[in-house]
C-alpha cells in the first residue's frame, strides 16, 4: 500500500538509511508502529545513533542535527521529529515513512511496519558503498511516482528544468451545485504540494544516477554516484534548477515491473489539507464526492494495469462509455464526465504507469504489481471493473 | 584578544547561561487561549534557542569551562548578553564588554551623546565575517533572526525583573480565515508589548498584509486583556507596533534628509498607511541602541517606560534618529534628550 511522499527531509537518503538501521537496531525484524520512527529521549535507542550528520556547533557541547531551524529543538531530527516535539504533528514522519515502504524497505503491517529483505540488504552496506546504489536505484524504481518522474524525463531530448515537471494529483476543477451555490472541489494537488513531490522524487533521481544538477561535477567512479552526490543532496537546501537527463535509453524499452503503484486509498490527497476555517463547506463536500474520485482514477490505472498484462491497450472512450453506466460509482457529473477523465488520466503516471496515445488507445508502459494496487479497494468495486475490461 | 570570556560555566552546564534563549510555551487548550494563557502565565513547557545563530553569526562558544564571544565573529546584536536579565556573574565589567566589541568611532558617538539626535545611528561595517552588520542580519529569516532576537531584547529592555517573553502566540483573526500569530510578546507587569516582526521595508510592503494585521491582533488581544483586566482587577495596557529590520534609514519619513525610500514612493506609502490605519512601529537598530546606551550608561533604559510615554495619538515611529510624529500635517522627527532617556532608565538589579 503505497502513498505519494511529499515532505523535503525525505529526499536526503542517507537520513532514510539512518532511520532504517536505527529501527533495525531497536526491532530487527519485528513490527514497530509510526510513533517507534520518532526520536525518543526516554529510549535507549535513537537515530542520532546511526546519523552520520550530527553537526557540532561552537556553542552547543553535544551534536545536534543540522537541518533543524532551531538545533536546540526537542525534534531532535528533522526527518522524524520526536515523542517530545513534533512540529509537524506526524506528517514528517508517516512521509518517511511512506518513502521507505515506496522503495520497499519496509513493508506496512496492521498499524505500523516491519523492515523487507530488502531493507536489511540496504543497510548492510556503508551509505557509501556500490551495493547501495544498486539497492536504491532498484528500491527507487518499484515505486510508482519515482517510475512516472523518471518516464516523464526520459521523454525529453535536452536539459531540464524542474518547473516543467507536474507531478500530484489531477486537477478537475468541477463544481457541484450546493443550495443554488457552485462549490467546487478540491480533489488536485496544491501548487505547494507537486512542488514538494517533485523537489522530494527530483533529489532522489540526483542520489540515484538519473540526473545530474548543471554546474555540479560529473562523478568520477559513476558506480558510487549516490556517495559523490552527496555534497548536494546533503545539503539544506536544493537550489539547482536545471538537471541533465541520464536515464538509460533503454530502460522503459522493456515493461518494468512496478512494485509499489500508489494503491486505491492513496488516489485522493488528504483532505485534511483542507484546514482553513471559512474550508469547512468545500471539505464537507470534497468528502461526500471522494469515493467517486477515488474510484474513477484507481478504474484509469487498474484498467490500463490489467491491459498491460496481457499486452493490449485500453480504448479510453469505450472505457470511459462503460464506467459512465455506474454514475453512483464513477461520475460526479454526466455533462462534464468526459473532460474530468482527460485529466484524471494524469494519475496514472503519478501510479507509475505512464503510456502512450494513439487517438483513443492508450498503451501502457509497465506493468504494475496489481496486488499492491488494488489494496484497500471494495471487491464489488474490481468485480465491476474486471466485467468492463473484459468486455472492451 | 579575539576571544572574549563572558561567563565561567564552573557548574558544566550542558547550555551555560549566555548561551541559549528560552521561551515559555503557553497552553492551548482549548483552542485559541494561548494569548490568554500567556496574559495568566500558563506554562506547558519551555523551548531554547542559541542565543547567537550558528549558521549566519557563530560568534559564541562555549570552549571548556567558558563562554565566549569570538570578536571575530561577532556583530555586537548583544542578543547573548540579554539572554540574563540580570546579567548575572557576567564575567566582564559592562564598558570594558562594549570596548571590546565596537570599534572606537562608535564609543566616542556614546560619548558625544549622539543617540537620538535626529540623525541615523551609525551601526559598524564588520568585515570578514558571513553576515556584516546588524541591519543585514535583521533583515533576513524574519523568524529565526528578528523575532527571535526582539523578543529576548525587548525582555531585557524592560522595566521589571519578572518579565516574560511570548513568541509566535497564534490568535484568531475573526475577519480571516488563517489564524494569525503574535510574533513578540512581552509581559511587563501593567504593560503588554505586542510586536509583529518584518525584515526590512520592502518586504512589509510587498507582503502588505500590516496594514489588516496590526488592526486585527489590536482587536483580538484587547478582548483577552478586558477579560483579564475584569478577572483579576488589574490595568494592563497593550502597546502594539511593528518591529522592522533591515536599512533604517528606509523607514524615515521622505522629508529627512537621511531617508533612501523616495523612489517608487515607498516612504510615502509605509506613512499613508501607518497614519491610516493608526499603526506605530519600532526599527531593530532603535532597540539595539537602547541595548548598547543602557551598557554604556550602566542603566537599563526601560523600553515599556519609554514606549508607554511616547505612545500618544500623534507618534508613529521609533528610530535611532529620534521618535517619527505628526505634527499638524506634517512628519516631523524629534530628537529624545539625556533627561528623558535617563527618566526612563534603571540600575540594572
Amino acid at each position: 500500500m503505497s502513498y505519494l511522499i511529499n515532505r523535503n527531509p525525505s529526499g536526503r537518503i542517507i537520513c532514510l538509511h539512518s532511520l532504517l538501521r536505527y529501527l533495525y537496531n531497536k526491532f530487527k525484524t519485528e513490527p514497530f508502529t509510526l510513533t517507534d520512527l520518532k526520536y525518543d529521549s526516554q529510549s535507549k535507542f535513537n537515530i542520532h545513533q546511526t546519523c552520520p550528520l550530527l553537526v557540532k556547533l561552537s556553542s552547543i557541547s553535544f551534536k545536534v542535527c543540522p537541518y533543524l531551524e532551531n538545533p536546540l529543538s526537542d525534534a531532535k531530527c528533522y526527518l522524524t521529529q520526536s515523542v517530545q516535539e513534533d512540529t509537524q504533528k506526524s506528517k514528517s514522519v508517516s512521509d518517511a515513512f511512506n518513502a521507505l515502504e515506496g522503495m520497499e524497505f519496509i513493508r506496512r503491517v496492521d498499524k505500523g511496519g516491519v523492515i523487507t529483505k530488502e531493507g536489511i540488504d540496504f543497510i548492510s552496506d556503508e551509505f557509501e558503498s556500490e551495493n547501495t546504489l544498486k539497492r536504491l536505484q532498484s528500491g527507487m524504481l518499484s515505486y510508482g511516482p519515482f517510475v512516472g518522474l523518471i518516464h516523464e524525463i526520459s521523454n525529453k531530448t535536452r536539459d531540464i528544468y524542474r518547473s516543467e515537471i507536474e507531478l500530484g494529483y489531477p486537477i478537475t476543477n468541477e463544481k457541484v451545485e450546493v443550495g443554488g451555490r457552485k462549490i467546487t472541489l478540491s480533489t488536485g494537488s496544491q501548487q505547494d504540494t507537486i512542488t514538494r513531490t517533485r523537489s522530494v522524487l527530483f533529489i532522489w533521481a540526483t542520489t540515484s544516477g538519473f540526473l545530474l544538477p548543471e554546474s555540479i561535477k560529473e562523478p568520477s567512479n559513476p558506480s558510487v554516484w549516490h556517495a559523490e552526490m552527496l555534497p548536494y543532496t546533503e545539503s539544506k537546501k536544493w537550489t539547482i534548477n536545471k538537471f541533465n537527463i541520464r536515464v538509460p535509453k533503454m530502460l522503459f524499452s522493456k515493461k518494468l515491473f512496478v512494485k509499489n503503484p500508489l494503491s486505491y486509498n492513496a488516489m485522493t490527497k488528504s483532505t485534511k489539507a483542507l484546514r482553513e476555517r471559512n474550508q469547512e463547506e468545500e471539505r464537507t463536500i470534497t468528502l461526500k464526492y471522494e469515493p467517486i474520485i477515488t474510484n474513477r482514477r484507481f478504474a484509469l490505472v487498474y484498467g490500463l494495469a490489467k491491459k498491460s498484462e496481457k499486452n493490449q491497450t485500453l480504448n479510453f472512450s469505450g472505457y470511459l462509455k462503460e464506467l459512465s453506466k455506474y454514475p453512483e460509482l464513477f461520475v460526479v457529473n454526466q455533462k462534464d464526465f468526459e473532460r474530468a477523465m482527460e485529466i484524471e488520466l494524469g494519475i496514472c503516471s503519478v501510479c507509475g504507469i505512464p503510456f502512450t496515445r494513439d487517438k483513443f488507445d492508450l498503451t501502457p508502459l509497465t506493468l504494475l504489481d496489481i496486488k499492491e494496487l488494488s489494496s484497500g479497494a471494495p471487491l464489488s468495486l474490481i468485480k465491476i471493473l474486471d466485467q468492463i475490461i473484459m468486455k472492451i | 584578544m579575539n576571544k572574549l570570556t563572558i561567563y565561567n560555566n564552573t557548574k558544566q552546564e550542558s547550555l551555560p547561561k549566555y548561551t541559549v534563549i528560552k521561551i515559555p510555551q503557553y497552553k492551548n487548550t482549548p483552542k485559541y487561549t494561548k494569548f490568554k494563557n500567556f496574559l495568566e502565565n500558563n506554562v506547558d513547557t519551555e523551548r531554547t534557542w542559541p542565543a547567537c545563530d550558528n549558521e549566519d553569526i557563530g560568534a559564541l562558544e562555549v570552549n571548556g569551562t567558558e563562554v565566549q564571544i569570538n570578536l571575530k565573529k561577532c556583530i555586537g546584536c548583544m542578543a547573548c548578553l540579554s539572554t540574563v536579565k540580570n546579567l548575572d556573574k557576567l564575567n566582564i565589567d559592562k564598558a570594558r564588554l562594549l570596548a571590546q566589541m565596537y570599534p572606537k568611532e562608535t564609543l566616542i558617538e556614546f560619548d558625544k551623546k549622539n543617540v537620538f539626535n535626529g540623525q541615523l545611528f551609525s551601526f559598524p561595517f564588520f568585515p570578514d565575517r558571513k553576515t556584516n552588520t546588524f541591519s543585514e542580519f535583521t533583515s533576513v529569516k524574519e523568524t529565526k533572526h528578528l523575532s527571535l532576537w526582539a523578543a529576548t531584547a525587548l525582555n531585557f529592555l524592560c522595566s521589571t525583573d519578572n518579565s516574560r517573553i511570548g513568541k509566535e502566540i497564534e490568535i484568531m483573526k475573526t475577519d480571516n480565515p488563517r489564524d494569525g500569530r503574535l510574533d513578540v510578546c512581552i509581559d511587563s507587569n501593567e504593560f503588554i508589548l505586542i510586536g509583529e516582526a518584518k525584515g526590512n521595508l520592502d518586504s512589509l510592503l510587498t507582503e502588505n498584509r500590516y496594514r489588516i494585521q496590526i488592526p486585527s491582533y489590536k482587536r483580538e488581544c484587547q478582548k483577552f486583556v478586558d477579560e483579564y483586566n475584569l478577572k483579576y482587577n488589574k490595568n494592563k495596557i497593550i502597546i502594539i507596533f511593528l518591529i522592522v529590520g533591515g536599512e533604517e534609514s528606509e523607514l524615515l519619513p521622505e522629508t529627512h534628509p537621511e531617508c533612501s525610500s523616495r523612489a517608487g514612493n515607498k516612504s510615502k506609502r509605509f506613512y499613508d498607511d501607518l497614519i491610516k490605519h493608526n499603526i506605530k512601529f519600532v526599527s531593530a537598530n532603535a532597540i539595539l541602541l537602547l541595548m548598547l546606551y543602557s551598557f554604556y550608561i550602566n542603566k537599563r533604559i526601560c523600553f515599556d517606560l519609554l514606549m508607554s510615554q511616547i505612545n500618544d495619538n500623534n507618534f508613529i515611529g521609533l528610530t535611532t534618529a529620534g521618535i517619527i510624529q505628526r505634527s499638524g500635517n506634517k512628519l516631523i522627527t524629534s530628537k529624545i534628550n539625556q533627561t528623558f532617556l535617563n527618566s526612563v532608565a534603571k540600575s540594572f538589579s
